[in-house]
């Protein structure tokens, strides 16, 4: 052996070493593995969750034994002593009887087995005997023991009965006798019972021995209480590319208690938002919301890696700087990388309700969604970026024609120059001296000047046309126009600098009119908006000759003062040729551009380039130019941009210390400065970024970002779409005129069972509402909520009254106006709100019955016990106070459905939570109960029917007895 | 100090990062008797180590070179280098002992024997379970580096071949497809078979030496360090989106653009040089490429001729090989030269393609 040592060259003790300390190593690294294997994150959260559970429960405990009734306790402890010492006193009988009762028992079952056996022989012996008379065996002796033995089954069952019977008789008897203590014991039973529960759950909450065996390292895969939860979406699959898999939300492994109740500061105190309660349980993840929580899941809305356990996989995405400074310190935060979808920062999520609902014009409870998609709307992003469900829409800006008969030319070199100097309000963009293209930057400051003038002239050629006002103004008084400007409804959709309380963006904002039209054009403008233009979307309101004339006055006396003196810019000829040089330079090359050029004269020279630069900004994306009716939007599509690689956004050499390269920070830096990406960029006249900046406030900003970003491609199957099933895309239709008119401007509109206060705070009431609100002006004073108004309008006064509007209660100052619409626009409004609620739609009968006799005595009393005609104008007959009035009750048979005045009647709150009508029958129970055997609904039909009659003129007399119209005239 | 990092950065262009490791390369062959010393090797190690450190400091190199993916270039330049040291220190020690007539190291410890078992089982057996605990921790410290689900419809920028094909990668830089893609790599292996066959020296068996087979490790040598080692460090370091060349010190942005345009032999001859005749490019395409093809015949058929004459490192090597071995040897190295002769052409002269018949996507 010494020989075989020494020839070796390896030592075997060290090998033997380096064997012990490696496997060693090899057993420490299998254990930090099995641990972080088993060391989730997610389970923490658990835990805790378990703790804060359970010290609310035993808070609540606490609070159970505080407020407990230690008397009443006592004294039902003491009754039960009480029972008990009387059930002694019976104690013979009670031994009596339930010695009965089991030995009943033990006899029953021993009966009921025998009767069993007997029966299945019966049923057995049934067949052998039947099969042998098929076969021609009449076996008499067999039969005759058959009919024994049924015989026998049926003693046995009597016997069965009547032990029965018996031992029904002895446990009543028992009952009876403790009935007593039965009694008091369900009653402290039902005083202990929640604490009971509280205890129950304290126990299941609490770290024992039982929970750490069923979750400890390498036994929990048997029955562990710490579970990944997840919900698994089939409607909302994940589009992975090559295929589609069902998506998985894993969300709630840590944030417990999102879909429950009551997880919020009110109720935890102080607890972390990881466990609070979603904030919108009415809508999303109840089981009872439209989005439940197994059908919706949670990343369709968020984004967001859906499977993954820890913060970081997560693709969690903070609101702000602030926010991701505090992730970065309380979990490491990284920004996500390499993952399908990131999360959208909390204040955009709005956005994503696109994916569902994109199709709708309107997201119900989304106001920063919906005011996004307003805005790219009116401002005119929609002109120049193609935008998916959006491309249909009417254009932002006025029509481009007969400017020569509205405007003078220096103001709209002014104007296009730069609106905001104008009016700081003006929605019109700049084009012009902004960061590429102002004084700083002499040579293109220089051309953008000759555009201006180029632009300016081509749209005053003569392809604008004449126009010159058909009325003239009377004398008008500013103050009282004032006044109607703010009462009958311009504010709406106008905004002036005179008004505070609200400043509505819809349509342009009227400061400064008096600097920029003439008084005729403004009366004949208001007085009828279509003799100017046939398409505007401005409505008349039937404004009498005084009224237009103090409110043109008021108009006319709005003037921007500064702007008036200012100077239009003036350019340089010289520059005006180069451009048209550059221009057709690559097409002609330079001796043929230049050939050209000579032989353009004046006013060739700036229509040529007028056209070119109308062009080149795309002026037609939100003007009706003639000639330009089918030009293609000059702007990037961004129907799916929210789903662009970040790498496909040209930051150009900006600092991402400055701003964020990501999908919001590249939108709202546009936004914010539309032109600050062509910063040290070296790049030529033509090539330099063109949008316009709009100047848009923080809010509006974020509003048009959150739109922005929910424009994807996440796939959505049709199931799963919203405003495309049934009568959805009718419904849309309506909602297009609605949203193109500004309905919302004035009414609440699917406003079910919500205050107008409730509205507002959510964002969803009109702006008249708002200013009404801001001014504590009574509710009732302003414009109807169309809550069921489908239910409600009979369809022929319904489009009768689209055609030609006429007042209901003639004394509220703000005023239905009167629109231009088409047949197919008033059949649209129509039928979306008989859609909306489910209406027979469109014919449907007003048919009531015609009450006679006590019915119509007891109908005619009800009616004047309450007095309906207090508030109510009935024809002639109107009430002193007109504060507090109310319609008038003769045309309710040919306006309101008669179904509907049944509903109304029953709780108008419902319908109206604001309306000052009296319920008279509170919660179901008549005031009245004389009438009608007091019973409710037979009284409400006899009032609805009594109130059509009236109209009819098919009341009775004073006498009491019927007679039509043509009775009386006979 | 954005000085320094710029002309890091500079340094680091395709051109001069070449020429450095072609440089460096030779410099390793000939000072090896200086930089095997361990003191030397220990100093040029910190030096890496502190640079590596500074430059961490620097955003962009620290964000290339945390990332999870990049772990096993680190290991492999680390790696290579040293045991590149090693094997170059044994060398150079058993060439001082052979010059002064003493044998080899190995000599001393020829006597003994190792065994299979228990030895060499055994020895297996631990560099497992080694192994095993380095990739374990390995996977405990760091999370695989997944990406997002592939789609059609987007690739990702940079699109990286794994580590190890990042030298195959960079070849497809300078040549077509088929010749990087298919034939280069089907040499590669055929070429590394063919050494026992060609190499005819009996010397440096069992022992480490460099002298005694100076012909046998530079080629080898050249091949993995040079064209494989570095590319894929050039790849995994200094290549980023658009497969545009950054230095480290560089953020990688995807909308750099970088001057690109290349020229093929054919238009060089037919319209730059013979531009004074006014024929322009031949519409046949056999004449359009003769003078590629003059070249490639040049390369491969006058030049192993030449060599053996001519370069004193080859003298004689035809006699010692015979006709058969030669020409097999030289056709590798020439295939394994063309890379490099490609990449210099491509610099200096925008070359594109010494034989570029598009046509038939025949572009060499």
């Amino acid at each position: 052996m010494a020989d075989f040592k020494d020839e070796r060259v390896y030592d075997g003790p060290t090998l033997t070493r380096w064997f012990l300390w490696s496997s060693l190593a090899l057993l420490v690294c299998v254990g930090i593995m099995a641990y972080k294997d088993y060391h989730r994150s997610w389970k923490e959260y658990q835990r805790k969750f378990m703790t804060l559970d359970r010290i609310h429960a035993k808070l609540q405990a606490r609070e159970f034994r505080a407020n407990f009734d230690v008397a009443q306790y006592k004294q039902l402890k003491a009754d039960l002593k009480e029972a008990n010492l009387e059930l002694k006193s019976h104690q013979n009988q009670i031994s009596q009887l339930e010695s009965k009762r089991d030995k009943l028992d033990a006899q029953i079952f021993k009966v009921k087995s025998n009767y069993q056996m007997v029966k299945a022989n019966v049923d057995a012996d049934k067949y052998s005997y039947s099969e042998g008379v098929k076969n021609g065996n009449d076996d008499k002796a067999f039969k005759k023991k058959l009919d024994g033995e049924i015989d026998e089954a049926a003693s046995l069952n009597q016997r069965l009965f009547e032990m029965n019977q018996d031992q029904d008789k002895a446990v009543k008897d028992l009952t009876d006798i403790y009935a007593k203590r039965d009694e008091v014991q369900g009653k402290i039973k039902k005083m202990t019972a929640d604490y009971e529960t509280l205890k129950k759950k304290i126990g299941s909450l609490s770290f024992d021995f039982l929970f750490y065996f069923r979750n400890a390292m390498l036994l929990d895969f048997m029955s562990p209480t710490l579970e990944i939860q997840q919900v698994v979406l089939k409607n909302l699959p994940e589009d992975i590319y090559f295929t589609k898999t069902m998506r998985v939300d894993r969300c709630m492994s840590c944030h417990l208690g999102i879909d429950k109740k009551g997880y919020d500061e009110e109720h935890y105190p102080g607890i972390p938002k990881v466990f609070r309660s979603h904030p919108h349980l009415d809508l999303f993840l109840s089981a009872t919301s439209p989005h439940p929580m197994e059908k919706i899941g949670c990343t369709i809305c968020h984004g967001g890696m859906g499977q993954a356990l820890s913060f970081n996989t997560a693709a969690h995405v903070p609101n702000d700087e602030e926010e991701a400074k505090q992730w970065k310190r309380k979990y490491g935060w990284e920004e996500p990388e390499a993952v399908q979808s990131i999360m959208l920062p909390l204040k955009y999520t709005e956005g994503s309700c696109l994916k569902c609902h994109g199709i709708q014009q309107h997201v119900n409870f989304a106001p920063k969604l919906n005011r996004g998609r307003e805005l790219m709307a009116t401002r005119g992003c929609v002109g120049c970026h193609k935008v998916k469900n959006m491309d249909q829409l009417t254009k932002a800006g006025p029509a481009l024609l007969r400017v020569r008969g509205k405007l003078k030319k220096d103001f709209v070199l002014k104007w296009v120059w730069s609106p905001k100097s104008f009016n700081p309000a003006a929605r019109m963009p700049s084009f012009f001296q902004q960061s590429n293209n102002d004084s700083s930057n002499p040579e293109a400051f220089a051309k953008t000047k000759a555009e201006l003038h180029a632009l300016v002239d081509y749209i005053y050629d003569d392809r604008s046309g004449d126009y010159s006002p058909n009325l003239a103004p009377g004398r008008g008084s500013v103050a009282a126009g004032k006044k109607l400007f703010h009462d009958v409804g311009c504010l709406a959709c106008h905004g002036i600098d005179d008004v505070t309380s609200i400043h509505s963006d819809f349509a342009p904002d009227l400061s400064g009119t008096g600097s920029k039209l003439s008084a005729a054009f403004v009366y004949s403008w208001i007085k009828n908006p279509q003799h100017f233009n046939p398409d505007t979307r401005m409505p008349s309101l039937r404004l009498s000759d005084q009224e237009a004339s103090d409110i043109t006055a008021y108009l006319m006396s709005k003037r921007n003062k500064d702007f008036e003196e200012a100077q239009a810019p003036d350019f340089d000829p010289a520059v005006r040729d180069q451009l048209i040089l550059d221009h057709l330079t690559p097409k002609l090359g330079v001796e043929g551009a230049k050939a050209t050029l000579a032989t353009m004269d004046e006013k060739g020279r700036q229509m040529f380039l007028g056209e070119r630069t109308l062009n080149r900004y795309g002026c037609f994306g939100c003007h009706m130019i003639r000639g330009f009716e089918d030009a293609q939007r000059i702007g990037t599509e961004l129907s799916t941009w929210g789903s662009k690689r970040v790498t496909q956004l040209d930051f150009g050499f900006t600092d991402p210390k400055d701003i964020s390269h990501t999908h919001e920070g590249f939108v709202n830096a546009k936004l914010q400065n539309p032109r600050q990406f062509d910063k040290d960029k070296v790049v030529s006249f033509f090539d330099r970024l063109k949008m316009p900046n709009f100047y848009l406030n923080d809010a509006d900003r974020e509003a048009i970002v959150t739109a922005v970003l929910g424009l994807t491609n996440t796939y959505v199957p049709d199931e799963m779409t919203a405003g495309i099933h049934g009568n959805g895309p009718l419904l849309e239709k309506g909602k297009r005129v609605i949203e193109d008119f500004n309905c919302r401007g004035c009414h609440l509109i699917e406003a079910k069972d919500k205050s107008i206060d409730a509205m507002l705070s959510q964002g969803q009431g009109g702006r008249i509402l708002q200013m009404f609100k801001n001014e504590s002006v009574d509710y009732s004073m302003g414009p109807p909520n169309l809550n069921t108004e489908g239910a409600k309008l009979q369809v022929d006064w319904f489009h009768d009254f689209l055609m030609g509007p006429h007042p209901i209660r003639p004394w509220l100052h703000i005023r239905m106006p009167s629109f231009h619409w088409t047949d197919e626009k008033i059949s649209a409004v129509i039928s979306y709100f008989n859609y909306k609620d489910d209406q027979v739609f469109p014919f449907k009968s007003a048919e009531t019955t015609h009450l006679t006799g006590e019915d119509l005595a007891q109908a005619k009393a009800l009616f004047n016990d309450s007095k309906c005609s207090k508030c109510h104008i009935i024809g002639n007959k109107v009430p002193p106070d007109l504060s507090s009035a109310a319609p008038d009750l003769l045309n309710v048979h040919k306006r309101l459905k008669p179904d509907w005045v049944v509903e109304w009647l029953k709780d108008p709150n419902a319908i109206m939570p604001d309306t000052r009508m009296t319920n008279f029958w509170p919660d179901g129970v008549p005031s009245f109960p004389k009438y009608f055997h007091g019973d409710s609904l037979e009284q409400r039909e006899a009032l609805r029917d009594y109130l059509f009659m009236m109209g009819r003129d098919t009341t009775p007399s004073e006498e009491g007895s019927v007679g039509g119209t043509k009775a009386k005239k006979n | 100090m954005s000085h320094l990092v710029n002309f890091i950065n500079a340094l680091f262009n395709p051109v001069t990062y070449f020429f450095f490791s072609l440089t460096g390369f030779a410099a390793m062959i000939y000072f090896r008797e200086k930089w095997t010393e361990p003191k030397f090797a220990l100093k040029t190690l910190a030096g890496v180590v502190v640079a590596m450190g500074l430059s961490m400091f620097n955003d962009h190199f620290r964000e290339i070179s945390t990332k999870p993916d990049n772990v096993p270039i680190f290991i492999m330049v680390f790696s290579v280098g040293f045991f590149t040291w090693l094997s170059f220190r044994l060398a150079v020690v058993n060439d001082r002992r052979l010059a002064q007539g003493q044998p080899p190291v190995e000599k001393e410890t020829s006597d003994k024997k190792a065994y299979v078992w228990p030895d060499l089982v055994y020895i297996e057996f631990i560099a497992t379970i080694v192994g095993g605990v380095a990739l374990l921790i390995w996977s405990l410290c760091l999370h695989a580096p997944l990406e997002e689900a592939a789609t059609p419809a987007w690739t990702p920028n940079p699109s990286k071949a794994p580590w190890y094909f990042l030298g195959l990668q960079e070849m497809l830089v300078y040549y077509d497809p088929w010749l990087a893609g298919v034939v280069f790599p089907t040499l590669i292996i055929v070429g590394l078979m063919a050494i026992p066959y060609i190499d005819k020296n009996p010397k440096g068996s069992g022992y480490y030496t460099f002298n005694e087979r100076k012909f046998a490790i530079v080629p080898f040598l050249f091949g993995f360090l040079i064209l494989w080692v570095t590319l894929i460090f050039l790849g995994t370091f200094l290549r980023g989106p658009g497969w545009n060349f950054f230095g480290p010190f560089e953020e990688w942005d995807p909308h750099k653009v970088l001057v690109l345009n290349n020229v093929n032999l054919s238009e060089y001859f037919w319209v730059k040089w013979l531009g004074f005749l006014g024929i322009g490019l031949p519409k046949n395409i056999l004449i359009r490429e003769l003078p590629g093809f003059a070249v490639l015949a040049v390369y491969f058929i006058a030049l192993p001729p030449l060599i053996t004459k001519k370069i004193p490192l080859m003298m004689g090597l035809l006699d010692k090989l015979g006709i058969v071995r030669y020409g097999v040897l030289m056709n590798l190295i020439l295939l394994m030269a063309a890379l490099p002769i490609k990449m210099l052409l491509r610099w200096a002269f925008n070359l594109k393609y010494i034989v570029g018949i598009p046509e038939f996507f025949f572009n060499i």
